[in-house]
């Protein structure tokens, strides 16, 4: 038994299926949902968040009907925690104060709201303005504050869509150090358009095209299965035309670039650089290319990944 | 679950009351505005302020015509002015609410016996100008009564008695006693200075309870507030509780601010016993949900903001004056009074001022409003079977 099961999740609006028969089980462990835009995502973490009732098919929390009777319903989210893609916050009021709200709402009581929400606030980095109103927070702020918000309940499962998004390479590497931390023992669902984030942080990546899951598995095992092979790529100097070598699969940039395509690069590279100096060509440079979830995402959905 | 759950609305409320100019200025400096210029504009008791402003022309000029001048300007209730252009044109104007043309031999014929007269020009079909006629006419009769009795005191050495009866009864055949009774509370500035600030609060009441629940779910989707609160373990009905608490709290700040200013303007509110308030508390908390629980079956059929303010108004505006809250019902015509007794709020406020004022016992009071009380639950119910199912709603289609 997973902490969350969805079992043929749909959702239609009107006669558009926008996730259609989704199946995902996920205990203990980081998941990342890619897609293009309008594959899904955000539809598939809202009903998995519980905000909003699919049209058909189940979600279970700790074995809880997350759309059951009103009481599985409220004790199914006790274990969820979802930020939302678009932050929603009393503009008014302070992150702090937003987030003891959110805290009272879910039950935490006003003491215990306080409490977690100086702990988050800490956590997130978000100690120096949290007696700032929301109104004055960057984007990246209030992000931060929306993660915050999905974590103050100290949920086991944590929903996140796009939690990366509008965050600078330090506040996302800040991020994750805080969601590994939280990740033990618990699971974490979120969306991404990020391949290098979602193949550094996640045990398994989804992606999504058109409402269907098209493949899953850990980013190793579908960068072994759908994407292409490694390339070695050689900077040729001025005046140098590609040598046509075995694994030749053309050139780029202006033809100042000739690809070769090996199961092998660490063993071919020696070879490869040795036939142009045997020729008088010394190249400029020499790239080993290593495909990564953005050619797999390429592959499977013939889109180009949005970064 | 915790309390905290009932109370996270209430909680945003009061955070946010102090920074939003807009919410600050509704709960607080509206009302406080509005009850002063009622209470300077009616706060005191009627009778002792009336007063007529008189035009008069004077063409006769003689010691009579100038006393009868003097005792109208010491009479205390009017502004006398003299004229010399056409009365009728000035009374046209609205200048005056009255004209006396006093004519040439006023004096004269008094003096000799001879019936004289006066003019008195006024507007017909003008309540104000009606009254001032009224009233001038009577001084005037009054004026030349005691002229007669004074004329006949002179002569009584030389009149028989027989004679001297008969002309007194000529000159008033009817004397008036008078008897002065202390007036009614309502009479009294404080009295009315009560009056006007639980009306202020029934208006309120009115207004924030509307306000508060007729766009609770349009804003709170628009904002997207509603989603981080459906995906919460939160049940329904507390959520509905949350949206009532803070309403209440919005309505208790507002009538607070209300009861001070009243208080500092001479409302003697303080006079109320403490059981009193407790009853009347309650009974406009009875007001106030029954109020929301209105807005509440309303808020599921509202798509947009504007829309919301739109009902909320076009709903508050007439009821405030046609409802009794702000208007005494006895003022209303009857057909109006029909509305202004069954509306749950109409007659809770009745209820308590009947209390405040007109020294009701608590539980007459509370039979007298049981069928509002009754009928507030029963909206507030309603309401909540709507809200749930539009809540519901929002959880299939955010």
């Amino acid at each position: 038994m997973g902490d969350i099961i969805a079992e043929n999740v749909t959702r239609r609006f009107g006669p558009f299926v926008a996730v259609d028969s989704v199946s995902i089980v996920a205990d203990k462990e980081i998941i990342a949902i890619m897609g293009p835009n309008g594959s899904g995502k955000t539809t598939l973490l809202s009903m998995l968040g519980g905000a909003l009732k699919p049209s058909s098919g189940k979600v279970y929390v700790k074995g809880i009907d997350l759309w059951g009777s009103e009481d599985k319903m409220e004790r199914a989210r006790r274990y969820i925690g979802f930020s939302p893609q678009a932050t929603v916050f009393e503009r008014s009021l302070t992150g702090y104060e937003n987030l003891v709200w959110i805290g009272m709402a879910r039950g935490l009581g006003i003491w215990g709201s306080r409490r977690r929400a100086k702990e988050l606030v800490e956590a997130l980095g978000l100690a120096d303005h949290a007696n700032k109103p929301v109104s004055r927070y960057s984007g990246g702020m209030l992000k931060r504050l929306s993660i915050a918000s999905a974590l103050i309940h100290d949920p086991e499962v944590i929903v996140l869509d796009e939690p990366a998004s509008g965050l600078d390479p330090s506040a996302l590497q800040d991020l994750w150090s805080l969601l590994l931390k939280m990740a033990r023992g618990r699971t974490i669902i979120y969306s991404t358009h990020n391949p290098y984030e979602a193949e550094r942080y996640s045990t398994r990546v989804f992606i999504m095209h058109r409402g269907k899951m098209v493949v899953s598995g850990s980013a190793s095992e579908l960068i072994e299965r759908y994407a292409p092979k490694p390339m070695i790529a050689i900077y040729l100097p001025e005046g140098v035309g590609p040598l046509d070598l075995e694994g030749f699969r053309g050139t780029d940039r202006d033809k100042r670039v000739a690809l070769y395509e090996t199961r092998d690069p660490g063993r071919d590279l020696g070879a490869i650089v040795a036939a142009y100096i045997a020729k008088d060509y010394t190249p400029e440079r020499v790239e080993i290319r290593r495909p990564g979830l953005g050619e797999v995402f390429l592959r499977v959905t013939g889109e180009a990944m949005e970064v | 679950m915790p309390a905290s759950q009932y109370l996270y609305e209430g909680y945003i409320y009061v955070k946010s009351i102090f920074r939003e100019r807009q919410l600050l200025f509704w709960t607080i400096v509206f009302p406080l505005v509005y009850l002063s210029i009622i209470v300077a504009v009616f706060g005191n008791p009627g009778g002792s302020n009336v007063s007529f402003s008189v035009a008069i022309q004077d063409l006769d000029n003689s010691t009579l015509s100038i006393t009868l001048i003097d005792a109208i300007r010491n009479a205390g209730i009017y502004r006398v002015a003299y004229v010399n252009s056409s009365l009728e044109e000035v009374i046209r104007g609205r200048g005056y609410d009255v004209g006396l043309i006093i004519p040439r031999g006023f004096g004269e014929n008094l003096t000799t016996a001879n019936q004289t007269y006066v003019s008195i020009v006024y507007v017909s079909n003008l309540q104000s100008s009606e009254a001032a006629k009224s009233s001038l006419e009577s001084f005037i009769d009054r004026f030349g009564s005691i002229y007669v009795e004074k004329i006949i005191e002179i002569a009584r050495s030389y009149m028989p008695v027989e004679a001297y009866r008969y002309a007194i009864f000529m000159a008033k055949p009817i004397s008036s006693s008078y008897t002065e009774v202390k007036g009614s509370y309502i009479s009294t500035p404080e009295g009315r200075k009560t009056y006007y600030v639980i009306s202020t609060i029934g208006f309120m009441i009115l207004y924030s309870g509307l306000f508060t629940s007729v766009g609770s779910i349009v804003e709170a989707r628009r904002s997207g507030v509603l989603q981080l609160i459906l995906s919460s373990p939160i049940k329904g009905y507390r959520i509905f509780i949350a949206r009532i608490i803070s309403g209440i709290v919005s309505i208790s700040i507002t009538s607070t601010a209300i009861i001070l200013l009243g208080i500092a303007l001479g409302a003697d509110l303080y006079r109320i016993p403490a059981y009193i308030w407790i009853a009347t508390a309650l009974l406009l908390l009875v007001g106030a949900i029954g109020t929301m629980g209105l807005g509440f079956i309303i808020a599921p059929f509202i798509r947009t903001s504007g829309a919301a303010t739109a009902i909320a108004n076009m709903i508050a505006f007439p009821t405030m004056f046609l409802g009794g809250i702000t208007i005494p019902k006895f003022l209303l015509p009857s057909s109006l009074q029909i509305f202004a007794n069954i509306y749950p709020l109409s007659r809770i406020v009745d209820s308590i001022r009947n209390i405040a004022i007109y020294g009701w016992e608590t539980t007459q009071a509370i039979q007298y409003s049981a069928p509002a009380i009754a009928a507030s639950i029963a909206i507030l119910v309603i309401g909540w079977i709507l809200y749930r199912r539009a809540l519901e709603k929002a959880l299939e289609n955010p």
